[in-house]
């Protein structure tokens, strides 16, 4: 199942427990290393880049208020501003335009988070079913099609569909939000 | 995107909610692509040294942006072998990550399903054994001997009382544990004047049918601290002892946290251990000496056991002055587990002793508890002709309420969990 962390793990780590910061460290790295080597020219940077993200966040995480914005967007501005700074003062790796226009962008970074929590939980369904959903929504396939590469009927497939997004809601856990933090 | 929603007028049946997360993945599928084509996995090297920086404040290596600095500097002038293209090595990468996966999973289920035949015979674990496994009350040690640890000076008293303890729905335990042995006594003798500074030559000396080979400065009548080194030639225990920085006249705070690990593994290091990839279990204070600390570091590979492989006391000044070690893990072997259960019966009849934390030697009042938590944990062993080992057992713990005591304490026994 994909990682959570309960609210008294951050307030925990906002009083200077080292041990709750490892925790939100064992969560949140996966995402905010993909953040990072994203945008990095190699994984090197992309450590780099991700150190400097948690060094930061563990001096600033006692100013840390949850104003209903949840913990991992808050990691991945501090995760966007360190790829911005080292863009300008490197100078080795230049961002493109419209990705420097996106790591301005909140809304982006809350998108970002939102695509990698999903992705989380799709990675927990069964294979058949991530296929589905794979070829369905990232693939933009009609149902007919879908149903011609995976070699089913079109009607079994719809049913497939079905139980993924049901099976996907289940592990997403009613009307929860996106992220715990 | 219109074909697709028309098409999907087709998938009835879908609640509100699986519509919307139906609608949020068609919005979110091209940011999910992007992802997806990430090479996003963290290297366990980087994630574990990180995670040390971060929660121990330790530098078990230089930062990461420090060392790239210094490496690029250093290669600056050099030509360097341009990288494959990613998509070049992308599939070398996926295939040798396969490789070692496959592999892992062969050895998983080979070893959960049918443990092998021992590589090695374990040896019988004795109440004595159970007992130095045991956490000891906090002992004041009057006189300073070679072979006498300050760390762990004398095994546990088992408590003298009658407990009644309870056990409801104990877990089923695991089908097979791994046990150890340890390498032979390390050859840090014949370097203790280049590696420690202790100038006196090594002698050997018995102590209850075990040879030692001790090497001591200073002590009894000389006027001069104490500073030696003593091993066991049965076991390879290790205990150092230097009194030459215990007070250090200007100190007034402990050396920080971080500080004091990479100080203790840079010691263990120069002494020929694994310092630097032992886990880190445990940092504290050591009682009654407020300006210590004390770093715990276990066996690499092990997962969990009663006696760290080193435990040491680092003085404000970086120095080492109390060491206590075991060596390093030589083989290691799985058997079959009894269960819990069984292992509990074990307690109930009294065939093996239990300690309570923090109650006088001589407390006899009975009492009555029960089971909180079970655990596999390894317990060291000791012979007196083939070494130390690691041996597989139940750790049982919880709280217990003894007559004429107002607050609950807590219970510990160790059980062992081979067949």
């Amino acid at each position: 199942m994909p990682s959570e962390v309960l609210p008294d793990v951050i307030a925990r780590a906002r009083r200077g427990d080292r041990a709750a910061f490892g925790e939100l460290y064992d969560v949140y790295l996966p995402r905010a290393y993909a953040f990072c080597r994203k945008y990095s020219a190699s994984r090197e940077e992309a450590e780099d880049l991700t150190a400097e993200t948690f060094e930061k966040a563990l001096a600033a995480i006692d100013r840390y208020e949850d104003r209903g914005l949840p913990f991992s967007a808050w990691l991945l501005r501090i995760a966007a501003n360190s790829i911005i700074d080292r863009a300008r003062r490197t100078q080795a790796s230049p961002l493109r335009d419209d990705d420097l226009a996106r790591l301005h962008d909140d809304s982006f970074l809350a998108e970002w988070e939102e695509a990698y929590w999903l992705l989380e939980h799709l990675a927990t369904l069964p294979e058949d079913h991530q296929q589905v959903v794979r070829l369905r929504f990232y693939e933009d396939q009609p149902f007919t099609e879908v149903a011609r590469r995976m070699g089913r009927s079109e009607g079994a497939v719809k049913q497939l569909l079905r139980r993924a997004l049901r099976l996907l809601r289940g592990s997403i856990g009613g009307e929860d939000e996106p992220d715990h933090g | 995107m219109s074909r697709i929603m028309d098409d999907d007028r087709d998938l009835d049946g879908l609640s509100e909610s699986e519509r919307r997360l139906a609608d949020d993945l068609r919005r979110l599928a091209p940011l999910m692509r992007e992802q997806e084509s990430v090479e996003g996995i963290v290297s366990a090297g980087f994630r574990q040294a990180l995670r040390d920086h971060l929660v121990y404040g330790e530098e078990v290596a230089p930062h990461p942006t420090f060392a790239r600095a210094l490496r690029e500097h250093l290669l600056a002038s050099r030509p360097i072998a341009p990288a494959a293209p990613l998509l070049l090595r992308r599939p070398v990468w996926i295939s040798a990550m396969a490789t070692v996966i496959a592999v892992l999973a062969v050895l998983l289920v080979s070893l959960v399903e049918r443990p092998a035949r021992p590589a090695f015979a374990i040896p019988r674990t004795t109440r004595a054994d159970l007992l130095f496994n045991l956490p000891t009350s906090e002992i004041l040690v009057r006189s300073m001997q070679a072979t006498v640890s300050l760390i762990h000076p004398r095994p546990a008293s088992p408590y003298a009382g009658r407990l009644s303890l309870t056990a409801h729905a104990l877990p089923l335990g695991p089908a097979a544990v791994a046990a150890y042995r340890l390498g032979p006594p390390p050859r840090v003798m014949a370097q203790v004047h280049r590696l420690l500074h202790i100038h006196a030559a090594a002698r050997r000396i018995r102590i209850d049918e075990t040879d030692w080979i001790v090497a001591q400065d200073g002590g009894g009548h000389s006027g001069r601290p104490v500073h030696s080194l003593a091993i066991s030639e049965a076991t390879g225990e290790v205990i150092y002892h230097d009194r030459r920085n215990f007070q250090l006249p200007h100190a007034n705070h402990p050396l920080g946290a971080g500080q004091a690990v990479l100080a203790a593994r840079r010691w263990l290091t120069r002494l020929g251990w694994p310092g630097r990839d032992m886990p880190l279990i445990g940092i504290s204070i050591v009682p009654r000496a407020p300006l210590l600390r004390e770093i715990a570091l276990g066996w690499r590979g092990v997962r969990a056991s009663a006696i760290p492989e080193a435990t040491l006391w680092v003085a404000p000044n970086r120095s080492v002055i109390e060491a206590w070690i075991w060596p390093p893990v030589a083989s290691r072997t799985t058997l079959g587990a009894i269960p819990t259960s069984e292992a509990w019966d074990e307690i109930r009849q009294h065939a093996v002793p239990v300690v309570i934390a923090a109650i006088g030697h001589n407390l006899k009042v009975p009492g009555t508890g029960g089971v909180a938590h079970v655990s596999v944990a390894e317990i060291l062993v000791t012979t007196l002709h083939h070494g130390a080992y690691l041996v597989p057992s139940y750790r049982f713990s919880g709280r217990v309420l003894l007559a004429r005591h107002p607050h609950p304490a807590t219970w510990l026994s160790f059980v062992p969990s081979t067949q």
